[in-house]
């Protein structure tokens, strides 16, 4: 008999399934036209709630469904995070679909059950719900992203999305299924204790398999290929969603998988691939003009910064990379919201072009985006200084001298087109002459909370960073 | 007052931080913005005078000291001071920012509230850089005076204006980020990011692994140095970012930024690493030496003023970098000197030229010519100025060189023969500018009807004009305080290097005779 | 133009009567005024002084003194009565003078065409080398070319990685195909040491 408690160990995730179903149930039944702002406020209603179920399911630590779900420190970390993502993407979403026309109810229904994927793959620890819940995430994301259907290129980049996504996600199956035939058992625990043993060519083909799978997730190189397409193509909260959650999700996973299981020979794969991934994500990102491509190879050098904490391993490196996401999350989210704000109907302006003047036409826009741009390029007050610095700092921790000065360095290009975006915005004159429409209510308050998020976490880190490091120590327990 | 002492140095960093936020509520109406941030930035002139007023001279160490823990995983502390050496550089800073705010008056029409709100965050990290006692929190400030300057230079400029402000930002950044990495490994070997902690832990051998990285700490702490001081070859990004920066911009780049690479280099690279310090003085040297000359023969055929003075500070930057790296007491007095005297005299030169650009827009030399006659109040100001820039004794700029030559020369000879003949480039620079610019009949007829200065214009220049006579005939009102502070960097560096200076007491007293009453 | 050469003389009389030499029988007041400065020095040179020459005796300094003191004034008295009499006395034999010298006039009245020399020789070269070699060679030329061309190296190399991005689907297969194929074989190598 599964004990209540087991129940209150999925709180949130049940929470929103509910919430998500109900908002499949009532879509047909409300007007077409104006129905969906209710659709919306139910979602946002369900977000909250989930957050209290995390605040309850965070009095509840422990193993539920016969050691398949496990409640930790790390666990309920990240669905805080998840939870602020969905947040603020709803609250865009509000008048991002208004102006966009798209009147699907269902949008809202996926997001929620997209983000139930995400939470239940933070708190898995059994290999195979973990293919589970990233199928969940990943399915619907595949469809939000292809939500703007008059347009060719959403549609073109959720199919692209699908078909690579399904091809990584099965290099991950294959790897579930070698570890299963090494070790005898798909909990992450369980092979822990497996592996203590000489672990078996086996085990590291799957290693490799699973990095490959997870690896294409959050868009690392070599994997990273399908990022600036799909970010072009997708509604720009949809990228805000799919940058940050599934991103943070499928860290989550790749540090249990290579962490906690105690998996070999993950070291060099993992610094390759940060060395890579900032490599091209900085470098790829100097010529582009368009802002969605632009922030889609940032992602991708961000994903480097990340697997470079990952290859300090140990409580520093994973609590750097913890805090990371959870920065990373923050200003990401609320870059993609003003995007989505300003690119108005059909998207049409998403040029750097389009943001010149920016300053001048709308400040309070301008001045949270140059924010999140100079969080983004690890300027001192921001959340994504004391990211990058306690990436670096556990990297040097580790002795990783090269890839710290990799790093560095890249920073340092980095901040090149992201300076381009704030030259834009006060330093060149306007050629559109498009007012930018006020900033909706819903918008407001979803920037707010990644603004003081961002700030926050530069100038009172300590806080998050117990969390974080309370979240290693869970982990590797 | 125990409160007050205790907070002081806090009060003075983050005052214009609170007034950039008030600023961001205010309406937008351009004359109360105006007076708001001129009285903020007086406030702060004021709080920052109890600093010196209070200072105890010759006290061991640094004073003022606030430590408070700010974060505990990483061993993060919120820990400031001041001492001899950078106490000066912080009123220097509150003293040149009122002045900035006066120059700006009528020159900044659009966008005003911007403009101030960047000039006084851009305050408190300035003040910032020169308080911090924990690398991290020097480090913090450091990166974060690029923005607002960056901005101030690429919103507010002149032409080529985006150029100038992608190139400083860049290239400063790039650099510092090397000096990022040598803070972190110093945290990992150490434990700690205090500087203090930091020293001991360095002179008593008890850093793991310091023997192999000492020279790339050195190097990587000195690369972002040598970038701000600028040095040659780092230094092209000066030039344009003067020529394109506005007024107030150039006075505080010129005043007080470049001062951070070289109060960088004496706290950091000679007090950290004393021993890599010594072992690189020579190529370090040579290359201040190759900047005094070159920027000077650079600077001398310059067609646009601005640009001409901008090289002016390469070398007489490269003169302070001679004065550090001599050792001696009086050559790194002097440099400390020579810092605060270059703040004022070129943050004067800079101002003067912004008054000249606000009522012809030109900085091309060859667009003027006779101004002393229809200008002979701005002529004499400029006079003023530039022979103090020129160094001439009686006036601030002779002091600080001839400290930075005595210790040059007793250093090496060679040294002060080759710096000594930049005494006579910046004559023959400043005085040949002078000549096409103010002396001899007015050529352009553009330049006949130019309004001499008014009472604004001249209220900002007179404390400048002051502060140059007063450092130039009583400097030990300002070595008092410096000397002692420098003589401890100085013992601690003999220390830990175990090299006698050579005697200079005879030299210093004699010095210390004819000025000091 | 008068007043200050009055006042200048006026000091210069006053200057002159509190520092009257002992040779003319005066007390002199500026002789030891600026001796502390030196007093540093004192015991050196005092010294050397003793090692290595007897210190002269006061009367062959008085004479000394009288002598220099008499040819400076008489220097001055010459120069004085000279300039009376050619552009006071005699005002055509300055004009005579020079006409009959010729050339010579001329090169004297160039000051010996040094300025000339000096700019041929100094200030041009001087300049030309800090214009063109200097600024335009080095600094333009060659520094900031070198950063320039940095910068446009690396947006150059960025557009390269841009071809990656070629749209095609079954290439970004390829890509994660060939990214998989090298991460597998690698772990495949590490497994089997």
């Amino acid at each position: 008999m599964i004990p209540t408690v087991d129940y209150i160990r999925i709180l949130p995730e049940l929470v929103l399934s509910v919430f998500g179903i109900l908002i499949m149930l009532l879509d047909p039944t409300l007007p077409r036209a104006t129905g969906k702002k209710t659709l919306g406020l139910i979602a946002l209603v369900a977000t909250l709630a989930g957050l209290a179920a995390t605040c309850i399911q965070a009095q509840n630590y422990g193993d539920a469904f016969f050691g398949m779900v496990r409640v930790d420190a790390f666990s309920v970390f990240f669905h805080f995070v998840i939870l602020l993502i969905a947040l603020v993407v709803i609250l865009t979403s509000f008048d991002y679909l208004e102006v966009q026309q798209i009147h699907s109810g269902e949008y809202y229904g996926l997001v929620l059950f997209g983000t139930v994927g995400m939470l239940l793959m933070t708190s898995a620890i059994e290999l195979v719900l973990i293919f589970i819940a990233l199928e969940i995430s990943s399915i619907s994301t595949y469809i939000l992203a292809g939500f703007r259907r008059r347009t060719a290129e959403s549609s073109e980049s959720s199919l692209k999305y699908f078909l690579l996504g399904s091809f990584a996600t099965a290099f991950f199956l294959y790897g579930v299924a070698l570890v299963f035939g090494a070790t005898g058992t798909t909990n992450v625990y369980g092979i822990a204790k497996a592996l203590q043993t000489q672990p078996s060519l086996l085990v590291y083909l799957a290693v490799a398999l699973m990095f490959v799978g997870l690896g294409f997730k959050v868009a690392s190189a070599p994997f990273h290929v399908w990022t600036p397409d799909v970010y072009e193509g997708s509604p720009a909260p949809v990228v805000a969603l799919m940058s940050t959650g599934p991103k943070a999700a499928a860290f989550a996973v790749l540090l249990r998988v290579l962490f906690a299981t105690g998996a070999p020979g993950w070291f060099w794969m993992v610094w390759v691939s940060a060395a890579l991934s900032m490599t091209i994500g900085n470098i790829g990102a100097l010529v582009q003009n368009n802002i969605k491509r632009l922030l889609a190879y940032s992602s991708i050098a961000h994903a480097g910064y990340l697997l470079v904490a990952f290859a300090a391993a140990k409580q520093t490196g994973i609590s750097a990379a913890i805090f990371y996401a959870a920065s990373y999350a923050a200003m990401n989210v609320g870059a993609f919201a003003i995007v989505s704000h300003i690119s108005s109907r059909g998207e049409r302006y998403v040029s750097l072009d389009d943001y010149a003047g920016l300053g001048r036409r709308s400040p309070v826009l301008a001045g949270i985006l140059t924010i999140f741009l100079l969080s983004l390029i690890g300027i001192p007050i921001t959340g994504g200084f004391f990211a990058k610095f306690y990436v670096f700092s556990a990297a040097l921790q580790a002795n990783l001298v090269g890839l710290t000065i990799i790093g560095v360095i890249n920073s340092a290009i980095a901040a090149y087109y992201y300076l381009r975006v704030i030259v834009y915005m006060y330093m060149r004159d306007e050629r559109v002459e498009a007012a930018v429409p006020r900033i909706p209510a819903g918008l407001g308050i979803g920037l707010a909370i990644s603004l003081i998020a961002t700030i926050y976490l530069g100038v009172l880190p300590g806080r998050v960073l117990e969390y974080a490091l309370r979240g290693a120590q869970d982990l590797l327990k | 007052m125990n409160f007050i002492n205790e907070n002081i140095v806090t009060i003075v960093t983050f005052l214009p931080l609170a007034g950039a936020l008030l600023l961001l509520v205010f309406p937008r109406r351009a004359r109360d913005l105006r007076y708001f941030a001129l009285g903020i930035s007086l406030v702060t002139l004021l709080a920052s005078l109890h600093l010196p007023w209070h200072f105890q001279r010759g006290a061991d160490g640094f004073q003022y000291e606030q430590n408070v823990s700010w974060i505990t995983h990483p061993n993060i502390h919120y820990h400031v001071g001041v001492d001899g050496i950078s106490l000066w550089l912080v009123v220097l800073t509150t003293f040149l920012m009122p002045l900035c705010v006066l120059v700006s008056w009528k020159s900044v029409n659009e966008r005003v509230k911007e403009f101030f709100i960047l000039m006084l965050v851009l305050e408190t990290a300035m003040i910032g850089v020169f308080v911090a006692l924990d690398l991290f929190l020097f480090y913090f400030f450091w990166e974060a005076t690029l923005i607002p300057m960056a901005l101030i230079i690429g919103m507010f400029g002149h032409g080529r204006r985006i150029y100038a402000a992608v190139k400083f930002f860049l290239y400063t950044m790039i650099a510092s980020v090397f000096m990022l990495a040598a803070v972190l490994w110093l945290y990992a070997h150490v434990g700690s990011f205090d500087f203090l902690e930091i020293q001991r832990a360095i002179q008593q051998g008890a850093v793991p692994g310091f023997a192999g990285a000492a020279k790339w700490l050195f190097l990587g702490f000195f690369v972002a140095f040598a970038v701000k001081v600028p040095m040659f070859p780092l230094h092209t990004w000066l030039p344009d970012a003067h020529v394109e920066a506005p007024t107030a911009g150039s006075v505080l780049l010129a005043g007080v930024l470049l001062k951070m690479g070289t109060y960088g280099l004496l706290r950091f690279n000679v007090g950290l690493f004393p021993e890599q310090a010594r072992a690189n003085a020579g190529w370090i040297v040579a290359l201040a030496i190759i900047g005094i000359i070159y920027g000077a023969l650079v600077a001398m055929i310059q067609p646009n003023i601005k640009r001409l003075i901008a090289y002016t500070s390469v070398s007489h930057l490269g003169f302070v970098v001679l004065g550090i790296f001599s050792f001696t007491q009086i050559g790194m007095d002097g440099a400390v000197y020579q810092m605060l005297n270059h703040g004022v005299s070129t943050g004067a030169l800079f101002m003067l030229l912004g008054m000249i650009y606000d009522r012809r827009h030109t900085y091309d030399i060859h667009e003027y010519g006779g101004l002393a006659t229809p200008m002979p109040i701005y002529a004499t100001f400029f006079t003023f100025i530039m022979l103090s820039s020129v160094g001439l004794p009686l006036l601030n700029g002779f002091v600080g060189e001839f400290m930075i030559l005595s210790g040059a020369f007793l250093a090496k000879q060679i040294w002060g023969i080759l710096a000594a003949t930049g005494v006579i480039w910046s004559a023959c620079y400043l005085l040949w500018m002078y000549q096409r610019v103010f002396q001899g009949p007015v050529t352009n007829p553009a330049n006949a009807s130019l309004r001499d200065l008014d009472a604004r214009e001249q209220i900002s220049l007179w404390p400048l004009a002051v502060a140059a006579l007063v450092m130039g005939v009583a400097p030990m009102l300002w070595l008092h305080s410096i000397s002692p502070s420098v003589t401890v960097a100085l013992k601690q560096f003999e220390a830990a290097t175990q090299a006698s200076a050579p005697a200079m007491t005879h030299l210093s007293n004699a010095f210390m005779t004819v000025f000091g009453r | 133009m008068v007043v200050p050469l009055i006042i200048l003389g006026t000091l210069s009389l006053i200057g002159g009567w509190i520092g009257v030499p002992k040779a003319l029988g005066g007390a002199d007041h500026f002789e030891h005024f600026l001796a502390p400065v030196f007093q540093a020095y004192a015991p050196a040179e005092a010294a050397t002084h003793a090692a290595t020459e007897t210190a002269p005796t006061e009367d062959e300094d008085r004479g000394l003194e009288l002598a220099l003191m008499g040819t400076s004034v008489g220097v001055a008295v010459i120069g004085f009565g000279a300039a009376w009499y050619l552009y006071y006395k005699r005002k055509d034999l300055p004009a005579k003078m020079a006409a009959s010298a010729g050339s010579v006039y001329r090169l004297v009245l160039d000051k010996y065409r040094i300025d000339e020399l000096y700019g041929a020789v100094i200030i041009q070269p001087l300049i030309w080398i800090s214009t063109n070699v200097f600024w335009r060679g080095i600094d333009v030329g060659l520094i900031d070319r070198g950063v320039d061309e940095a910068a446009a190296g690396a947006l150059d190399v960025s557009d390269g990685v841009r071809q990656m991005q070629s749209g095609n689907i079954r290439s970004y297969a390829g890509w994660v195909t060939a990214g998989a194929a090298v991460v597998i074989a690698f772990m495949v190598w590490r497994g089997l040491r």
